[in-house]
Parts: structure tokens; C-alpha cells; sequence
């Protein structure tokens, strides 16, 4: 008997090996993987959200749904960094100056929205 | 030597402590009708509440929004093009400067601002009236400081302001000359 033919009867002797047990199986080490990985940034994203002002500003959140559209609309406007300044180009400037100025000239947060009557508390003096 | 130490640490704790400053404002104790009220109104109080908090971020954003409008699109160009001009601009880009510090003690204010009001929201003000109260005391408090914020914010936009003008006519009258 030559030798190709011993080693073919050598191995069909052999027996079958034997299939990976589930969490071996590269798939699911795939999948595991992918949902940790997805677990961490959206972990750092949470994070980063909070921690910054993001978290204090967002009118995206339920609850806001009322006040969402007392947002002022935003302003596209723009002043150049270029080019010669003469009293012109100040002029210009001043009229897109004063028209901002005067969107901030209340001061909402002076007014009693926090007193004992604003909350039904009025009994109670301050 | 050991007990010389200790009690030399206890005269220690003793003056640190003691030379705390007191502060003159000293909580209003509530009455128990005070209390009452508090609890019987806890609901319509919590509703008020979150709607005051609701409009403020609103008062917020829209104020960020225009502060950093005049900030960057407005004085930061415009500085920027008088120092280009090879034009003095010093005091323009101090009242900068100022401006966007006082912008950074607004959001700091306006962060403590809000993290008192939501744990005012998070209490239960039936089962701890008095906690509330004193969380929306202090709620009340940090309002005050944003409010001073935003009279800085305006006071450094209005400067700003002026100081354009003169140097406009300091600018026409150099252009005249």
C-alpha cells in the first residue's frame, strides 16, 4: 500500500472534530464586541452631553414642546474682517450694532417669576 | 509629647472653627401654617414651577444667541479689521475681553441657576415642605446673580457701543483733516 493511500485511510480514522462550543463561535465574539464598543462611546457621548451646557440647553427634550417656538430665529448676520475702515464702514457697523443692542436691553431674569405668589405660595411672606 | 500634640490640634480645630463668619441672613423659620400651605399647594407650586423653568432655559438660549451674535459676528470682526487698518483699537478689545468674561459668568451663573431649580422640581414637597422651600430660597438667590450677569452683559454692549461712535468721529474728523 503506498504512502498517499495510508495517510488517507490515517485520517479517515480520525475522528470528526468536534464543532466550537456557541461563545466560541467568531459571530458572536463579532456582536459581543460591536455592542460593547457601541456601549462606551454612547457612554462618553452621555457624558460629554451633560457636561457641557448642551444638556442645559436642549428644547429637543419632552417638556419643551410649548416653548419651542418662542425661540428667536437665527441671525444670519454678518460684519466683514476685511477691507479699509472709514467712517462709512463704522456707520455700517453701528446700524448692525444698535439693532442687536436693543434685542438685549430687558432683563428677564429681574423679574419675581420665582416669588411666593408666582408659585402658589402666597401665604407665606418673603 | 502625643498629648501635647492633640490638644495642640484641638486648639487648632477650635479657632478655625470658631473665626467661621456667621453669615447676617438667617433663614425665616416656617410656621406650621406656613407648612400647611406648602403641602396643600405642593401640586399647582411643582406646576408653576416647571413652567418658570421651561421659559427660563428658553430666556436663556434666545439670550446666548444674541450675545454671542454681537461677541463674534459683530465686535470680534470688527476689531479685527481696525487692528488690520493698523487703527488703535485698544479699548475696543478690552471691553471685548470683558464681554466675553462676563458672557462666561453668565453661563456660570446660569448653570447653578438651574441645577438649584431642578432639585427644587426633584423634591417631594409634601413629604419634606420645608427642604423645598429653602431649595426654591436659593433658587431665588442664584436668579439674582444671573440677572447681575445680564446687567454686566449690557453694560459691556452699550460701551462697546459708544466706543464705536467715538472712534467713528475720531475717524471723520482724521479722514476731514
Amino acid at each position: 500500500m503506498n504512502d498517499d493511500v495510508r495517510e488517507a485511510v490515517t485520517l479517515a480514522d480520525e475522528p470528526a472534530p468536534r464543532p466550537k462550543p456557541w461563545y466560541r463561535q467568531p459571530l458572536v465574539g463579532l456582536v459581543v464586541g460591536s455592542v460593547v464598543v457601541a456601549f462606551i462611546t454612547t457612554s462618553i457621548s452621555l457624558y460629554m452631553y451633560n457636561i457641557s451646557d448642551t444638556a442645559l440647553l436642549d428644547l429637543s427634550r419632552p417638556g419643551y414642546e410649548a416653548v419651542r417656538a418662542d425661540l428667536d430665529p437665527v441671525d444670519n448676520l454678518s460684519f466683514p474682517d476685511d477691507g479699509v475702515i472709514t467712517s462709512e464702514t463704522i456707520e455700517a457697523f453701528d446700524e448692525l450694532y444698535q439693532k442687536q443692542l436693543n434685542k438685549t436691553k430687558s432683563n428677564p431674569f429681574k423679574s419675581d417669576a420665582l416669588s411666593n405668589a408666582s408659585l402658589n405660595l402666597g401665604g407665606i411672606p418673603e | 509629647m502625643l498629648y501635647r500634640v492633640k490638644i495642640a490640634a484641638f486648639v487648632l480645630l477650635v479657632i478655625v472653627v470658631g473665626t467661621q463668619p456667621v453669615s447676617a441672613q438667617q433663614q425665616a423659620v416656617l410656621t406650621d401654617a406656613q407648612i400647611d400651605i406648602i403641602r396643600q399647594n405642593c401640586q399647582l407650586s411643582k406646576v408653576s414651577l416647571n413652567r418658570v423653568h421651561a421659559n427660563d432655559v428658553v430666556i436663556r438660549v434666545n439670550l446666548g444667541q444674541r450675545y454671542e451674535t454681537i461677541a463674534r459676528r459683530l465686535m470680534a470682526p470688527l476689531n479685527s479689521r481696525i487692528a488690520k487698518n493698523s487703527l488703535d483699537n485698544v479699548a475696543l478689545t478690552k471691553t471685548t475681553v470683558d464681554f466675553n468674561r462676563a458672557y462666561i459668568d453668565f453661563t456660570d451663573a446660569y448653570r447653578s441657576y438651574d441645577a438649584s431649580v431642578k432639585k427644587a422640581m426633584s423634591i417631594d414637597c409634601r413629604e419634606e415642605p420645608v427642604n423645598y422651600y429653602r431649595q426654591i430660597e436659593l433658587s431665588r438667590d442664584n436668579r439674582l446673580d444671573v440677572a447681575e450677569t445680564v446687567e454686566q452683559l449690557q453694560k459691556l454692549a452699550k460701551q462697546y457701543g459708544e466706543q464705536v461712535q467715538e472712534f467713528g468721529e475720531t475717524l471723520s474728523e482724521e479722514q476731514q483733516l
